[in-house]
């Protein structure tokens, strides 16, 4: 019986406890999906691209951007700064090329910026190890991106912005854990035909069990 | 033992089995794998009279959605096609939408709930047919019953099949029945189970000369070989004479990756290790002379162990090994601390591949946000270089492997059942 005990419980872990244990990992939530990756541009020594944007998230903590790096032939690194609109350095993240694979997409990760919601920034993403021949190649897109200025690679302004996603740290894991089981149900609740064929085939299942729930837990 | 029989008197086999069914209902809808929207969204086009998948695909690979070859063998797609057939009024109007969609939030469409429950519903059918199976498999009340729990109440093939999505438990159960249809003697069915099971997916072809050895006959032997490869054959050989099958399903998966594990010994030569295995094993088999039908599972389990341990495994194979697993522990329960070990190394190789769907986005069903979490991969990176420890997960693995198979095959006496 010991083997039943084992896997009912292993159940229960896995579907609501496991939940609740791997929201406490999470430390950025996107704002969006990432803009359609339309075409690049390079990255490399003096060929900064400077991107100015106004956040939509308070507690801007992460930017996420895709890079191009093929067969991780650069394995140099790749800084982002954020800076104020007056261009005071708030934040640098860098990267490793060792670990960014071709296309991937990478989070460059900061301390959260408190109250950054509506506030302009702009972020610059540079290489100064890189050379032409290997350099980064930053995905760019053609949309039109609401509160994201065209990008401007080695002071020129490019045709698009950065394809570029910013990341919230979230204030509460409470907070966090909630929308997350909040989620959960509302998604099951939006199905509500399969939410009472399902509920049913629990509970009655629930029901056939119920008297032997105690046998169980009994020691061998 | 034999508390636990006493127990299992006790408690009624109705009410464990309730107890199974929900365990599998908890775990149904919530657990996403993406292969489980790949290989459904190649088995749609049966429905639009589409009979040579392979080829299908090949031909219309710009412009379907998701690109990937059908890997599988031909009855996978004839199985689940028909299914989705026959569960599209339970699926609803809006699923072939939610298959056609390769965006990345193919996980959050509103019934995806509803699509994994149908959609795992047959494998819920086999799988307790398996346990059913069980009872039939052994002799005494007590190993049946024995055979019955630990079938339906090991975490192992609940986490495969679950929450993995793992269609293998069609093929699990073919070779299960295969296994009963020797117990009563019926090799030349056995062998044709093996065949069909083999159209499913390749690897019970393996088992093949090692069921020969049963016949105790040159014209059993043939009979056997006619049945399973004969099945198998006419099955397969109206697409392999067809462009796309070949490169999609005779190259990839198993049927590769057996002969990819080797050491160069100059000249373009390798020595394949899963060969030289599978080689030393049916050569001890054969020093026997004619196999005893009640020990041809421990040959199964050997080959398994052989194939996987050493060669870089989905974590779905881990179900083939299962059931031959169940009846090694009914049959002597001192070696179940060993097989947790086992178990438990081999769920963790693939689990450290670089791939978000072993580990964290299996839960992005529930909730997108648990895509964003490190994975394992990643985690160990920080301390370590992951592809070293999965070499020493694996070696280890082969190792614990070769001693349980040791074990196993030195004819050591087990309580008969």
């Amino acid at each position: 019986m010991r083997l039943v005990k084992v896997n009912t419980i292993l159940v229960f872990i896995a579907l609501l406890l496991m939940p609740a244990l791997l929201s406490l990992g999470i430390n950025n939530i996107p704002y969006g999906n990432q803009p359609s990756t339309d075409w690049s541009v390079k990255v490399f020594q003096n060929n900064i691209i400077e991107q100015k944007f106004t956040a939509q998230v308070n507690n801007l903590s992460a930017i996420g951007i895709s890079i191009k790096n093929p067969n991780l032939a650069n394995t140099g690194d790749i800084v982002l700064q954020l800076l104020s609109s007056d261009r005071h350095i708030l934040r640098t993240s860098t990267l490793n090329g060792q670990h960014i694979p071709d296309g991937g997409f990478e989070q460059f990760t900061f301390m959260p910026v408190s109250d950054s919601l509506n506030q302009p920034y702009i972020l610059e993403l540079s290489a100064p190890s890189s050379v032409d021949l290997d350099s980064y190649e930053i995905f760019m897109t053609r949309q039109q991106i609401s509160a994201v200025d065209p990008a401007m690679s080695n002071g020129v302004l490019v045709p698009g912005s950065m394809a570029f996603v910013q990341y919230e740290h979230p204030r509460n894991k409470l907070t966090l854990l909630g929308s997350i089981y909040l989620t959960w149900i509302n998604k099951l609740v939006g199905d509500m035909s399969f939410l009472v064929f399902y509920l049913m085939l629990v509970i009655s299942l629930v029901v056939i069990i119920a008297p032997n729930v105690k046998l169980i837990g009994r020691k061998e | 033992m034999k508390s636990l029989i006493n127990e299992l008197n006790r408690l009624s086999l109705i009410k464990l089995f309730a107890l199974a069914i929900l365990l599998r209902v908890l775990l149904m809808p919530f657990f996403f794998h993406p292969d489980i929207k790949t290989y459904n969204f190649q088995a749609q086009f049966l429905k639009n009279g589409v009979w040579n998948i392979y080829s299908y695909l090949l031909e219309n690979k710009q412009s379907l959605p998701l690109k990937e070859e059908f890997v599988y063998f031909p009855l996978t797609y004839y199985f689940l096609g028909g299914y989705q057939i026959i569960a599209s009024p339970l699926l609803g109007s809006d699923f072939n939408n939610w298959l056609n969609n390769a965006s990345v939030g193919e996980s959050q469409a509103q019934n995806i709930f509803r699509y994994l429950f149908v959609l795992k519903l047959p494998y819920l059918l086999l799988d307790i047919l398996i346990a059913f199976l069980f009872l039939k498999l052994f002799n005494s009340d007590k190993t049946k019953k024995a055979g019955f729990v630990f079938w339906l109440f090991n975490p192992f093939s609940l986490i495969l099949i679950y929450i993995f999505g793992n269609l293998d438990v069609i093929v699990v159960m073919i070779t299960v029945l295969s296994l009963l249809l020797v117990k009563r003697n019926k090799l030349v069915f056995a062998a044709l189970c093996l065949g069909l099971g083999s159209a499913f997916k390749a690897y019970p072809m393996l088992f093949l000369p090692f069921l020969l050895l049963v016949g105790n006959s040159i014209s059993e032997r043939l009979k056997i070989l006619v049945a399973g490869l004969g099945s198998f054959l006419v099955i397969i050989v109206p697409f392999v004479i067809k462009p796309g099958f070949s490169q999609a399903a005779l190259v990839s998966g198993l049927t590769t990756r057996i002969i990819s594990s080797g050491l160069s010994i100059g000249f373009g030569e390798t020595l394949i290790f899963p060969i030289i295995s599978l080689a030393a094993l049916f050569a001890y088999a054969l020093s026997k002379g004619v196999l005893e039908k009640e020990q041809l599972w421990k040959y199964y389990l050997s080959v398994l162990l052989l194939v996987i341990s050493s060669i870089h495994f989905h974590i779905q194979w881990l179900l083939w090994l299962v059931p031959f697993v169940v009846i090694l522990l009914v049959k002597s329960q001192k070696y179940i601390t060993f097989i947790w070990l086992i178990g438990l190394i081999a769920l963790a190789i693939p689990i450290l591949y670089e791939d978000k769907f072993m580990s964290v986005s299996l839960y992005s069903v529930i909730s997108p946000l648990f895509s964003l979490l490190p994975i394992p991969f990643g985690a160990v990176q920080k301390l370590y270089d992951p592809y070293a420890v999965q070499s020493v997960l694996q070696s280890g693995l082969v190792g614990m492997s070769l001693i349980l198979i040791w074990q196993i095959l030195k004819g050591e006496e087990y309580e008969t059942g």
